[in-house]
């Protein structure tokens, strides 16, 4: 597993963990009240669950197993953008209700969420393709590799 | 494919037809047949789809196929990942019964604080076991 997916997949196992907490706060507080703002915490968990968990568990594993150009994974600083951006998304998401008067953070994490999938899109674009054309790319790509070794020697 | 795989992935497909079921009582509540009971299972939708069906499926697809974790233990701690199949399980089947009666009863009320706690284990039993098998090639 590339060290961009092993990113993706531990913050999207994170997410899990919180999205389950915040949704185990509400369900309790629903059968016997216990916590006033628990309310508060499930615009929080619907996108922890949605875009935390799910969302960046996928794109994790698209980022490793998706065709590949040779040895590289073509556009990677897309996909590390993508995570950064998801990330402050999702933090911003999350501390908006505790803020008072700050719904523009709730604006601005939504915008960073769909930027986020925006950039992974951009990447993982030409990395959709049929198995020939990946094949050839590779066999194109160890080529031109093969080429440059003997090219130094 | 793992014996507790096949009972994710084979009970992520039940889920996923018990949604669809509980979306067509909500449509048929929404034209005003069927006890008004129905409406309040509308969580219950939701989390069928999400928690059943989604993370379990992805949840027996992931002990199966992700990194090893040791040659003598590939999958980590097996009765880990068997904890959360039943207690995800069987508070997600608890909330299914408990959550429309909430109001109805202190009875009902704690039975979705168990459910809750129930569902919240197993998700958290599942990282656990999962976490260490997250790295990078050797």
């Amino acid at each position: 597993m590339p060290k961009l997916s092993v990113w993706y997949v531990r913050a999207s196992l994170f997410y899990m963990a919180l999205g389950g907490t915040f949704g185990a706060i509400i369900l309790s507080h629903k059968g016997v009240p216990w916590a006033p703002w628990a309310w508060r915490l499930l615009d929080a968990h619907i996108d922890v669950v949605l875009f935390g968990w799910i969302t960046l568990l996928i794109l994790g594993v698209a980022y490793w197993i998706l065709p590949r150009f040779g040895v590289r994974r073509g556009r990677e600083g897309w996909a590390q953008g993508a995570l950064v951006s998801m990330n402050l998304g999702l933090v911003l998401v999350i501390v908006t209700p505790w803020i008072p008067d700050a719904r523009l953070f709730l604006l601005v994490g939504r915008v960073l969420e769909v930027l986020a999938v925006v950039a992974f899109v951009v990447h993982a674009w030409p990395r959709v393709k049929p198995l020939m054309v990946s094949t050839a790319d590779t066999m194109a790509q160890a080529a031109k590799e093969r080429k440059n070794l003997q090219g130094k020697r | 494919m793992p014996r507790v795989t096949r009972w994710f992935v084979r009970l992520s497909f039940l889920y996923l037809v018990g949604a669809l079921l509980i979306g067509f009582g909500l449509a048929v509540r929404r034209m005003g047949w069927g006890p008004v009971m129905l409406a309040r299972l509308s969580p219950v939708y939701f989390h069928f789809f999400m928690l059943g069906w989604a993370t379990q499926l992805i949840f027996g697809v992931a002990h199966w196929m992700f990194p090893n974790y040791a040659p003598d233990a590939p999958r980590g701690r097996e009765i880990l990942v068997w904890f959360t199949l039943v207690s995800v399980n069987v508070g997600l089947l608890l909330r299914a019964f408990a959550e429309p009666l909430v109001g109805q009863g202190i009875f009902w009320g704690w039975l979705v604080v168990v459910a809750a706690v129930l569902q919240w284990a197993g998700i958290m039993t599942f990282v656990w076991n999962t976490w260490p098998r997250v790295r990078p090639r050797r």
